[in-house]
């Protein structure tokens, strides 16, 4: 048995380390996004490789060969349907802006939000 | 290894901490949903995890873990549901042995060590699954979220343990 504390005056650090992680993360996150705005297009990632882009503008629901379905309606983008149990990326509502995405973490669907046009090259540069 | 397996109360109070950290398995796996945060549980089975790190080894703590996530993950997961515990559970262990070692921290913050890293365990396999994944803002929460269940997980484990004091051997 070795010996044990509840706290010591170290685990401060400890608490300050993984609370910037998260902070910096965080932060990240929001410089990627950088803006936002609504968005014209919708990439759909399968696995690795880009499945298809979608238009915006133009409303439709469109089944996935993993059984997502997914549909898009007023320029908003909603998961309605999901084969998996916990049915995650159906309760995450729906997207518009930039940068905003679905994820199917089972089924390794991405559902995207892209500008199109410029946006998409930007893309295509930091992969 | 020297006939440490011949030992049958060591023996014994391992399959005792390993059939507690099945059991805090099925326990997470019945409630049905967590708000907010979808990958975040309260990790009951670290409460074990730390407790055989703090009366035997990180060697212990891998053995207890293992047989605890192929139990649990066949009875209520899959294949992908298993590399994710799998991956945060051992970095995890890993931290927080190391943490032990130093004897510099309380369990309190060595457990809330061992939760952030079961986030950065997951996102990690996360994104070697799926390398496109936005992951920088959800692996934050996931690390807050971790913070704070590692905390209670700590405080717990800490009261079992000062019970348990005397009768390790």
């Amino acid at each position: 048995m070795r010996s044990f504390w509840l706290f010591k005056k170290p685990d401060i650090l400890l608490y300050l380390f993984w609370g910037l992680a998260a902070l910096g993360l965080f932060l990240f996150q929001a410089y990627s996004l950088h803006g936002g705005g609504r968005g014209t297009e919708l990439t759909v990632i399968c696995g690795n490789e880009t499945y298809g882009v979608y238009d915006l503008s133009e409303d439709q629901t469109i089944v996935l060969d993993t059984g997502n379905t997914f549909e898009i309606k007023n320029g908003e983008v909603r998961m309605v349907y999901a084969n998996c149990p916990d049915r995650t990326c159906v309760h995450s509502g729906s997207i518009s802006e930039e940068g905003e995405s679905i994820v199917c973490l089972p089924n390794h669907v991405i559902l995207k939000i892209t500008k199109g046009g410029i946006g998409s090259d930007l893309d295509a540069i930091s992969e | 290894m020297r006939q440490k397996g011949d030992d049958p109360n060591r023996l014994a109070i391992l399959a005792l901490l390993t059939a507690c950290a099945i059991i805090m398995g099925y326990v997470e796996a019945l409630i049905p949903a967590y708000p907010g945060i979808p990958g975040v549980k309260p990790g009951l089975c670290n409460i074990v995890i730390l407790v055989t790190l703090i009366m035997y080894s990180w060697k212990e703590a891998l053995l207890v873990s293992l047989v605890r996530i192929l139990a649990v993950g066949f009875m209520f997961g899959n294949v992908f549901s298993i590399s994710y515990s799998l991956a945060g559970s051992v970095l995890a262990i890993f931290i927080m042995a190391l943490l032990i070692k130093t004897r510099r921290f309380g369990l309190v913050g060595i457990s809330a060590s061992g939760g952030a890293m079961h986030g950065v365990g997951q996102m990690i396999v996360a994104h070697i699954v799926l390398p496109s994944l936005p992951f920088a803002g959800y692996s934050a929460m996931l690390i807050l979220a971790g913070i704070v269940t590692g905390s209670l997980v700590g405080l717990i484990s800490y009261e079992i343990l000062k019970r348990v004091r005397v009768q390790a051997g």
